[in-house]
């Protein structure tokens, strides 16, 4: 009787749970069929990843991106960048592998593609603000446990330069090679570190990101100068002998806003990807005209200290 | 000379003075006066104008020439007095003529509860009015003969002959019509003093097909043209596309903020409490604390005041019981009704065998309950007391751990969702008849709401003995409304062709909203499988805000005429909000006009105002959307409504209604895009953007009766609701998410005997608009050299339509007459025809192509069937 009762509500339940089955509408192409990835700082090379819009429940449509250019445009002078082979993943990737990038007010990315409209992105490489103090102490390196370090960093807000900063701390591995002398852990040569237990002083609104490692930070009162952070720095690395040890690396950001905003709004679709259901979208923001995607300026100032 | 002056008097005053006499049947007023000046021999002089333009009708045997003059002219507001010997000049009265008035209560007699709503016309001068939503009702004429008809829908008419030299207040008493229910047909009588607005009984809620054997308020509300709900088969109600928070929902005069149990599927009133239903979506009378959208106001019954009630029910979703009746006859009563869910083991049976197929150990559950009471005092002869409360409360609960066994190491993951609301009314109203003229009603009022959702998420991984991960994720959700007030409004009879209505009213609403998360590591296994534990909420008090209003308001009714009335509001209040104080004026005006005895034209336009935002974040108003009071930055919301109607009576038994509305609003509230929705931090304004919308559209409704078995209504919307914010959707306008463009709602009653009936309704609407991404592209991360994340692309909001909904409803109830009462089954099929109306949209990966997306709709009421048994006792 009890089993009966039991499969008499299973079927009740059945008949009130979630019934799925496609959406059966015509969903519009998208205006826009392209995205756009770019970051450009003075340290690093110019690299423009152009990837399709793959659309979702349709078809993508056919797009000729043979004959695609992408020009940068700082200066009064133009830089063509080359097309680089495939690489697996990005439909296009193009770079300027021999100029180097300075700090600058205006640079425009203009990409044209065969039969679409030219895509149009503006951003600019904000003044590196410097880190004043990086701490590190009360490490834990226990072995047979995940390894932790408390941190503290300090700098001046430069509001003249950028209200927008991204804090990422790393490491970089060494073992001891076999002279007895250390080297690069080849396997894993890097990093990054989750940040937990922050402290932020100074009127700061902070992001912990989940798709990036660090945190976005951005000030509302750009009159507050001093800005301190401290946090707890862990790695999945366990010690597994004394070989081992640290090099700990704080790279502190100073980003343009396009660079804020766009991961800012990653970060908010990520969180709320079960919007469909019971939120409001969140979409991703985008400077780029005719495209998505983001075209975003920063530059950086790092510190390093060993344990 | 002045004997012959004299004389001449003393002649005309003896003609006056004879006995004669005198008979005219349907004649020219101008032809009997001269008739009459021929029989008596005297001259009859007066201006053409005074003289009325009519027919009259009357017969004197051996009656004084003087009284006869002094009738004919008197009704009709003249005098007369002699001039010289021969010569009587007719004038305009300068004595006012005495209106009597009479003013009593209407009542059911064998419940003696107050009936809202009956009419009652004076047969002989056709004036007609309505009793108000107390029974009170005051006519006023100028005979002293009044030849009632009394009259209210499942109740017999009543005839009465009443003479006001005795009789100036009255007591009516109604006898229920045991012939078959009715639904309503609110006809326009020849200058009724109509009430505007919509009125729905009893029966007019049972009209309309029950979900899981409930019949429900809201859902009878949503069978109007222009209202529907935020999604297929679920409560909420949006009225002409606007949101859920633009409605004031009233319970026994108190302010509802969250009305639904089930998110959505029951509204919060208990169907078989219900005495009186008004519903609002133009014309809204000053008196109602403002909102945007509607007023839908809900009593419950006072009580029997002469025998015991007990009412039970037993359904699939719920039971209830109900037990009213007189703790002292006639004087004071008591209604007590309460209901609860019966799922709750069930579910919680259920939920634990699934989890158990997918490796966790835990269930869900589920329960809502609700308590109304209500203690009337009917002790004094002109004041009446009510001291009403109701308690209502729903639970969702979700817990589950799931320990996942890993080289000899036992990994473990805990998840946890609890959400509840809460509200709490209490009332105490007074009602007294100053004088036949004059009734006034007190209200002090208190209501509470609460919602709280916690969620947490917590996890300790093992990576062989070594802990790789392990930390908990918690977010909380707080919703609190804590609000009283005071309200005082008379009603007041000036003259036949004016009525009005004043008063004064104060409320003072606290709110208390916080979303904030927070987070644990290294936590440990047994901290896992403990929690729940408090955690303590420091946002609320950081966001509380405080919101006032004092407001003196008037209404003012006026006939000018048979074809013409008017009606004129003004509702003034001083607003107060979080750093903000301000006087807003909310006229109100209509005025209709009857261009024959079938059309009647109306125009009417209300400006309205609301010092309160509701956030919310999706589609489905659920009770974790969070009330906000004004504040400088996100000022009260306003809006200009204008429509226009028209009515025409197709034949007596068919009523035909098309109404054009337009509507604008301002200062309208929205979540910024990529607003972090937590206030651990900053202040609340600033995750929001304030704009702009409008809302226009046409509603056509046709009712009727073809005969006493059946009843049939069938209403169309079609509207456009939209938005416009500067800082979303690059400030171009899209559609509101209430937006749907077409909406037809058909149904019809037949009832084949008193104690068996059909009812069906059937219903079909656009789909809502919402924001679907139309593609998705790759992200670089910094750590990573291959792409790792998929963004996904959205253009604009509310880019797409969701597919139409369509839904079929009927339900037989079939009635046992017992001597003591009744038994009646009823049997339900909701959604007959099964279709998969359209929740929400997921996104899923395409099992055929896995590196792709796809969307599924999700449909969450199928075909459901329903049984439900109910029994009526009564006491002897």
């Amino acid at each position: 009787m009890r089993e009966i009762a039991k499969y008499l509500f299973l079927l009740s339940t059945l008949l009130l749970g979630q019934c799925r089955s496609p959406l059966d509408i015509d969903i519009q192409d998208s205006k826009s069929l392209v995205a756009v990835e770019s970051f450009i700082n003075p340290a690093g090379k110019l690299y423009v990843y152009i990837n399709k819009i793959s659309p979702i429940g349709k078809l993508s449509q056919a797009i000729d991106m043979e004959s695609t250019s992408v020009d940068l445009y700082t200066d009064g002078k133009v830089y063509n960048l080359e097309k680089l082979p495939y690489n697996g993943f990005s439909e296009l990737t193009f770079s300027h592998l021999e100029a180097t990038w300075t700090e600058k007010t205006q640079y425009e990315l203009r990409i044209n593609i065969k039969n679409l409209e030219p895509i149009i992105a503006k951003t600019n490489i904000p003044k590196a603000v410097k880190l004043d103090m990086f701490d590190l102490f009360e490490a834990n390196r226990n072995a047979g446990s995940t390894q932790s370090v408390k941190t503290k960093v300090t700098w001046q807000n430069n509001a003249a330069s950028s209200n927008y900063y991204h804090l990422i701390f790393y490491k970089a591995n060494y073992i001891i090679g076999i002279d007895g002398k250390p080297v690069l852990n080849t396997q894993k040569p890097i990093e990054y570190l989750n940040m937990s237990e922050i402290e932020l002083q100074g009127n700061e609104n902070f992001i912990n990101l989940t798709h990036e490692p660090g945190i976005l930070i951005t000030s509302s009162d750009t009159t507050i100068n001093n800005v301190s952070l401290s946090c707890l720095l862990k790695t999945q690395e366990t010690i597994n002998n004394s070989d081992s040890f640290f090099q700990i690396y704080a790279e502190l950001r100073t980003v343009s806003k396009e660079y804020y905003e766009f991961h800012k709004s990653v970060y908010n679709q990520l969180k709320n990807s079960d919007f469909l259901k019971n939120a409001d979208p969140v979409p991703s923001y985008s400077n780029v005209s005719n495209a998505f995607g983001v075209f975003a300026g920063y530059s950086k100032f790092s510190k390093e200290k060993q344990f | 000379m002045a004997l012959l002056f004299c004389a001449n008097l003393s002649y005309g005053q003896n003609n006056l003075g004879a006995n004669i006499n005198f008979a005219f049947n349907n004649t020219e007023f101008k032809k009997v006066l001269q008739d009459f000046s021929s029989k008596i021999g005297l001259n009859i002089s007066y201006q053409s104008d005074i003289i009325p333009k009519i027919k009259i009708s009357g017969s004197y045997i051996d009656v004084p020439a003087r009284k006869i003059l002094q009738d004919i002219l008197e009704e009709r507001g003249l005098s007369y007095r002699v001039l010289l010997s021969d010569q009587i000049i007719v004038e305009k009265s300068l004595v006012k003529i005495f209106d009597h008035v009479l003013s009593g209560r209407v009542q059911d007699t064998s419940t003696l509860e107050y009936i809202e709503g009956a009419l009652i016309v004076d047969l002989l001068t056709g004036q007609a009015v309505y009793s108000n939503e107390y029974g009170f009702f005051s006519i006023r004429s100028k005979n002293e003969q009044l030849k009632l008809k009394i009259s209210y829908l499942g109740y017999k008419d009543q005839y009465l002959q009443v003479d006001l030299k005795d009789n100036k207040y009255l007591i009516i008493k109604l006898r229920t019509n045991n012939q078959l229910p009715e639904i309503t047909i609110r006809s326009n009588v020849l200058g009724a003093n109509e009430s505007d607005g919509i009125f729905l009984t009893k029966e007019d809620i049972k009209a309309v097909a029950a979900v899981l054997g409930e019949f429900d308020v809201v859902r009878a509300v949503q069978t109007q043209a222009g209202v529907s709900s935020g999604a297929d088969g679920f409560g909420g109600m949006h009225v002409r596309g606007g949101a859920y928070d633009q409605n004031l929902v009233l319970m026994d005069d108190v302010p509802l903020y969250y009305s639904s149990h089930a998110i959505g599927l029951l509204s919060m009133f208990n169907s078989d409490a219900i005495r009186s239903v008004k519903f609002f979506k133009e014309k809204i009378p000053s008196h109602y604390q403002s909102k945007l959208s509607s007023v839908l106001d809900v009593h419950h019954q006072d009580g029997n005041q002469s025998v015991w009630n007990i009412d039970g029910g037993l359904g699939i979703l719920s039971s209830k019981l109900m037990v009213n009746g007189p703790i002292i006859k006639d004087k004071i009563t008591l209604l007590v009704g309460a209901r609860r869910t019966n799922l709750d083991p069930f579910l919680k049976e259920v939920t634990s065998y699934f989890n158990q197929l997918n490796g966790k150990e835990g269930s869900s559950k589920y329960y809502f309950y609700d308590v109304n009471a209500k203690l009337g005092f009917d002790i004094f002869k002109k004041d009446k007391f009510y001291l009403s409360y109701y308690q209502g409360k729903d639970l969702f609960n979700d817990n589950y751990v799931q320990l996942i066994p890993q080289n000899n190491t036992l990994s473990t993951i805990r998840e946890f969702q609890n959400l509840t609301w809460n509200n709490q009314l209490i009332s105490l109203r007074h009602q007294r008849d100053f004088s036949k003229k004059l009734f006034v009603e007190n209200v002090l009022y208190s209501s509470n709401y609460t919602s709280k959702l916690s969620e947490i998420n917590a996890i300790k991984f093992f990576n062989g003995q070594v802990v790789s991960d392990s930390g908990l994720l918690g977010k909380v959700t707080n919703s609190k409304i804590t609000e009283f007030g005071f309200n005082s409004t008379f009603d007041y009879l000036v003259n036949k062709y004016h009525t009005m209505k004043f008063g004064l009213g104060y409320s003072n609403s606290q709110f208390s909203p916080s979303i904030f998360s927070y987070s644990e590591s290294d936590i440990e296994i047994q901290d896992i499988l403990n929690f729940p534990k408090e955690v303590s909420d420091s946002i609320s008090k950081k966001n509380e805000s405080n919101a006032t209003e004092t407001a003196i308001y008037l209404e003012d009714k006026i006939h000018f005429n048979e074809f013409t009335s008017a009606k004129f509001g003004l509702r003034s209040a001083y607003l107060t909000g979080k750093d903000i104080n301000n006087i807003v004026f909310s006229p109100r005006f209509s005025f209709n006009v009857k261009a024959d005895k079938n059309w009647t034209l109306s125009f009417a336009y209300d400006r309205l105002y609301q010092n309160s935002h509701l956030i919310s974040t999706n589609s489905l108003s659920l009770p974790t959307d969070i009330w906000i009071s004004s504040s400088k930055l996100l000022k009260p919301q306003t809006s200009n409504q204008y429509s226009f109607s028209i009515m025409y009576n197709v034949t007596e038994k068919w009523e035909w209604l098309t109404t054009f509305y337009l509507k604008n609003l301002e200062h309208l509230v929205h979540v910024k895009e990529g607003a972090i929705f937590e206030f651990n931090n900053g202040v609340i304004e600033d995750q929001f953007v304030i704009g702009k919308g409008k809302s226009q559209g046409l509603e056509m409704s046709l009712r009727g009766k073809p005969n006493r078995h059946i009843s049939f209504y069938v209403n169309y919307a079609f509207q456009k609701s939209v938005r416009n914010f500067e800082q979303l959707n690059k400030g171009e306008q899209f559609y509101y998410k209430y937006d749907r463009p077409h909406q037809l709602k058909l149904g019809s009653q037949l009832n084949l005997t008193t104690d068996f009936g059909i009812s069906y309704s059937l219903e079909y609407a656009s789909g809502n608009p919402i924001s679907l991404p139309l593609g998705q592209y790759p992200y670089f991360t910094i750590d990573s050299d291959k792409p790792n994340v998929n963004l996904l692309a959205f253009e604009e909001i509310n880019n797409i339509r969701l597919p139409y909904i369509l839904r079929m409803d009927c339900s037989v109830f079939y009635k046992i007459q017992k001597t003591w009462g009744f038994q009646e089954l009823s049997f339900g099929i909701y959604n007959l025809l099964n279709r998969k109306n359209p929740q929400f949209v997921d996104l899923v990966i395409d099992p055929f192509n896995p590196s792709k997306l796809k969307y599924e709709q999700v449909s969450l009421l199928p075909i459901l069937p329903s049984l439900s048994y109910r029994i009526h006792w009564k006491s002897k």
